[in-house]
């Protein structure tokens, strides 16, 4: 059995998972994340017999005022935001079926989020102690490969896939967020860091930097502002506009790079640790 | 005379001059060049192809039959997407 608390931006989390299986492979994915601290809101997990189910990752659900609804077919249940407090079954004896439950959480903190102002966003982060560099891009852009480079440069990762962005005072922010891609790191940096800079990425043959246009920089931010579910044209507006006041705040370039951390030298910062 | 006006369920930002567009249905996500801005702006309102044109004829100083020629071959793109909304 796993009673545990998982932090995230907006707040802590308590995980519920009675079933010994699931719990075990819950642990091994998030065991190192859990904390000792006062959850404001609960999910509880129980397994249950799908004979349909099978592994996808598709995030299938819909948001029902303040109901976070999962229609997964391995796992099914809903979180009530309001509340802060909710129920899912997962499919037992589907292969991956934790990922169900990584799937499910990622719905509900992102919303838990979103309901803080604050904006998860398809991106990798670094920070150089002081400050944050976002390096956005879609899957295979090099976000990883970014991440990692930096990290061995010195630089504390916060996460190579996705983070929250919100504007505190005015400034841009980062948190990360439990959820990180194909990165063998582990260890990420905690807590807030105000960003310095935004990059698009594209691979290539040459580290270069080149300013982007602010209109084609919003567009850009917007795109890696993901979300599971559609959204409604007020919560678009609402990404348009934070998209425009984060490019507002801080500069946006695309980046060019390739494969070796030599690119940092173009960007210029200081280094945490080596 | 037709008129057109802005799909309702399109989200949209003018940035420096140009609107970015977003349709909530697809999620696809469009740059709009200064040009087409001005007739995205102008379709907040529902309008004949003649009183865009002559807003963009007044804005970037061209003839009012250049400017309609213009719209006239842009606004079908526009219906198409299904971002604009041609009225009976």
């Amino acid at each position: 059995m796993i009673d545990a608390v998982l932090p995230h931006p907006a707040g802590a989390l308590r995980i519920v998972v009675r079933d010994e299986s699931l719990a075990r492979r819950i642990g091994d994915r998030f065991g190192a994340l859990f904390v000792d601290a006062k959850p404001d809101a609960a999910i509880e997990f129980a397994v249950a017999d799908m004979p349909e189910a099978y592994w996808d990752e598709s995030l299938r659900g819909r948001l029902e005022g303040t109901r976070v609804i999962a229609e997964m077919n391995g796992a099914r249940g809903e979180f009530d935001l309001a509340a802060g407090a909710g129920r899912f079954e997962i499919a037992r004896h589907v292969e991956w079926s934790e990922l169900f439950l990584d799937n499910v959480l990622r719905m509900v903190i992102v919303e838990l989020g979103y309901r803080a102002k604050m904006w998860i966003c398809h991106t990798a982060a670094v920070a150089d102690g002081a400050a944050a560099y976002l390096f956005f891009g879609v899957s295979g852009a090099g976000k990883t490969t970014v991440t990692e480079l930096s990290a061995a440069a010195g630089f504390a990762p916060i996460n190579d896939d996705l983070v929250f962005l919100s504007m505190e005072g005015g400034v841009p922010t980062v948190t990360g967020c439990p959820f990180h891609g194909a990165t063998r790191i582990r260890r990420f940096a905690n807590g807030k860091f105000p960003v310095r800079a935004l990059f698009a990425l594209e691979q290539s043959g040459v580290n270069e930097i080149v300013p982007l246009p602010r209109p084609a920089a919003v567009l850009a931010l917007s795109r890696a502002l993901v979300t599971w579910r559609a959204r409604s044209r007020d919560e678009q507006a609402g990404a348009l506009a934070f998209a425009d006041a984060v490019c507002a705040a801080v500069p946006v370039s695309t980046l060019r790079f390739r494969k070796e951390p030599a690119f940092w030298e173009l960007i210029g910062p200081k280094r945490s640790a080596s | 005379m037709t008129r057109y006006r802005q799909n309702r369920e399109i989200a949209w930002r003018a940035v420096e001059g140009q609107a970015i567009l977003i349709d909530t249905r697809e999620g696809m996500m469009r740059q709009l060049s200064p040009v087409a801005t001005l007739v995205w702006d102008a379709l907040e309102e529902e309008r004949t192809v003649e009183e865009i044109a002559a807003r963009v004829a007044e804005r970037f100083d061209v003839t009012v039959e250049r400017a309609r020629a213009d719209v006239e071959s842009f606004l079908p793109t526009l219906v198409s997407r299904n971002l604009v909304v041609e009225l009976a």
